[in-house]
């Protein structure tokens, strides 16, 4: 039998999370419902009821297996910077990341250094894109640095930007620059709850300070490593509002990721049932990625 | 290589449009430094207005996460209630959801309601994004704390909002904190959804001021630095101001959980 107290706390509860189930029925789940249901129909944006025409898996088919050569052609480039800038960003940002955490858990008065490092993870905003972009300008910074250095083979005449060749590499420093400070805030969480009393054991021992970090510290610090892989792999998978700002997915389409390539199906070209298509496709491969990184992260900690 | 950027921020919005378009790479302007481009931004260029409207959203957002999240995470912890395993999960659940898929549909919801090109049609679904992380965090932290508080608050009569607005809320402002400046970094920040939802520039807001700024201000750049200055150091500020219990709530919610 429900007590009637078991009663009134299910209300009280229910209350209490009411203002964000609402919330998240009508923003949320509606769009995601909707969206679904979208991404099986070819429609321009004006009067559903009326214009809509479902067409199946046809939206699937036009950019994944070639129904429109062309455009196949451009998601799958599309994803492929989004795997090469997921692949370049985690193989800069660890080591940094963790070399830093490093240097700041293990230095007295850090306060003023940890605010620096900081800095990229709060002002990384439209105001620091412009900023990459002057740097990278023809005559900017990096430009002017190479030739002063007398590096001459590495100016791009045009701009790091500029270059379809060279685009997506000015992107990659930018989203290592911008990812550096995250990372190192999980590895220094990860530092400082890692029990003082194994380090002393280790000492009393007579383990070396390299083994220690191999025995001790690796380990420990190895389940925040693959929580952190995952998520900037899921970033670079959703990425789209510093390229937009950087290259406009451009030059020549060379730096589009799937994310501009659903903005400009969705909002220039409206065919939103397409662009819906191309978000959802992606949306497995992330999904998939979070499913792997539970399971690896479930048998890590037991 | 942290602060780099930030300098050339600061010295490219002093130099003189010609200076900063003919010499990009020096640091510091040559011909002086020219204080009226910050004037000439804020005021003529309507950088001002942008500037309300940015802090108008993200105050907006920031309290709004933090009553909406902070009541379920209170009732997660320690109400129970049926059916509460579920209400967290799916919740939780929704982070996985791909962000510009959801905005195709989210926008013509929002056109169909009414709220498209309003302030209140570009909060509403940034409170709901940043919910899971601020479930995920206050519902920990609430955890953390001890649940005999919470009987023998009932003990003595207390009603649930009660122990919820004055016993515990009161211990959560670290978490608050955190959620606080995270929130407001990236409502502050955002260009997607602003980008999608607002049409008219009375309502634009820092962001997309600024990349009005570049279309039109077309390389001005020591205008577009003085521009991008007002969108950064609000932020840069709040967060030295917050930084102590920033970490901390991050440290002690994620880690305790």
């Amino acid at each position: 039998m429900i007590s009637r107290r078991k009663v009134k706390e299910t209300v009280a509860g229910y209350l209490f999370c009411l203002p964000a189930i609402l919330l998240f029925l009508s923003v949320g789940l509606y769009s995601v419902l909707f969206s679904v249901f979208l991404s099986f129909h070819n429609w321009a944006g004006v009067d559903f009821a009326g214009t809509a025409r479902f067409v199946g898996l046809d939206n699937f088919r036009y950019f994944l297996f070639g129904g429109s050569a062309i455009n196949t052609r451009i998601f799958f480039l599309g994803l492929f910077n989004n795997i090469r800038i997921g692949f370049f960003t985690i193989f800069f940002v660890i080591p940094i990341a963790l070399g830093l955490a490093f240097m700041v858990t293990n230095t007295k008065r850090s306060g003023a250094l940890r605010t620096v490092y900081f800095l990229p993870l709060v002002a990384s905003g439209v105001g620091i894109f412009y900023v990459w972009r002057g740097l990278f300008g023809a005559f900017g910074f990096l430009n002017r640095m190479f030739s002063a250095l007398g590096l001459e083979f590495l100016v791009v005449r045009e701009g790091l930007l500029g270059n379809p060749r060279t685009a997506i590499i000015g992107v990659i420093i930018t989203t290592v620059w911008a990812g550096i400070p995250g990372t190192m805030i999980l590895y220094y969480a990860g530092l400082a709850s890692i029990d003082e009393t194994l380090y002393e054991a280790a000492e009393i021992d007579g383990a070396s300070k390299v083994k220690t970090l191999w025995y001790i510290t690796w380990p420990l610090l190895k389940p925040i490593t693959i929580i952190i892989i995952i998520h900037e792999l899921n970033k670079a998978f959703q990425m789209f509002e510093n390229i937009w700002v950087l290259t406009g997915g451009g030059p020549g389409g060379a730096t589009d990721v799937v994310g501009t390539l659903v903005f400009k199906n969705a909002f220039e070209l409206q065919r939103y049932g397409l662009a819906t298509a191309m978000g959802w496709s992606v949306f497995v491969l992330t999904l998939g990625l979070s499913l792997l990184s539970m399971k690896l992260f479930r048998s890590e900690t037991n | 290589m942290c602060l780099y950027p930030f300098v050339w921020m600061i010295g490219t919005s002093l130099k003189t449009s010609m200076e900063a378009l003919n010499s990009p790479a020096t640091i510091w302007p040559r011909d002086g430094f020219q204080f009226g481009t910050y004037a000439e931004v804020w005021a003529r260029l309507d950088f001002s207005r942008y500037f309300v409207n940015s802090m108008t959203i993200s105050v907006t957002v920031v309290l709004g996460v933090i009553a909406v999240y902070s009541m379920m995470g209170f009732a997660l912890a320690h109400i129970d209630f049926a059916g509460k395993k579920f209400v967290f999960v799916g919740f939780i659940a929704l982070i996985l959801v791909p962000g510009l898929t959801v905005q195709i549909p989210l926008y013509l919801n929002m056109v169909a309601l009414g709220l498209a090109d309003t302030l209140l049609g570009l909060v509403l679904p940034v409170i709901n994004g940043g919910g899971p992380f601020a479930v995920f965090l206050f519902r920990n932290y609430f955890k953390s704390l001890s649940h005999e508080l919470f009987d023998s608050a009932r003990i003595d009569g207390c009603k649930l909002i009660g122990i919820y607005a004055r016993i515990y809320m009161p211990l959560a402002l670290p978490v608050i904190g955190t959620i606080a400046v995270f929130n407001f970094v990236s409502s502050w920040n955002g260009i997607q959804w602003p980008l999608i939802i607002l049409r008219t520039r009375r309502w634009y807001t820092l962001p997309l001021g600024i990349m009005y700024l570049d279309q039109s201000a077309f390389s001005r750049w020591n205008v577009l630095m003085a521009g991008a200055m007002f969108s950064v150091v609000p932020v840069i500020i709040i967060f030295m101001l917050l930084q102590k219990s920033y970490m901390r709530g991050l440290v002690a919610g994620a880690i305790k959980g």
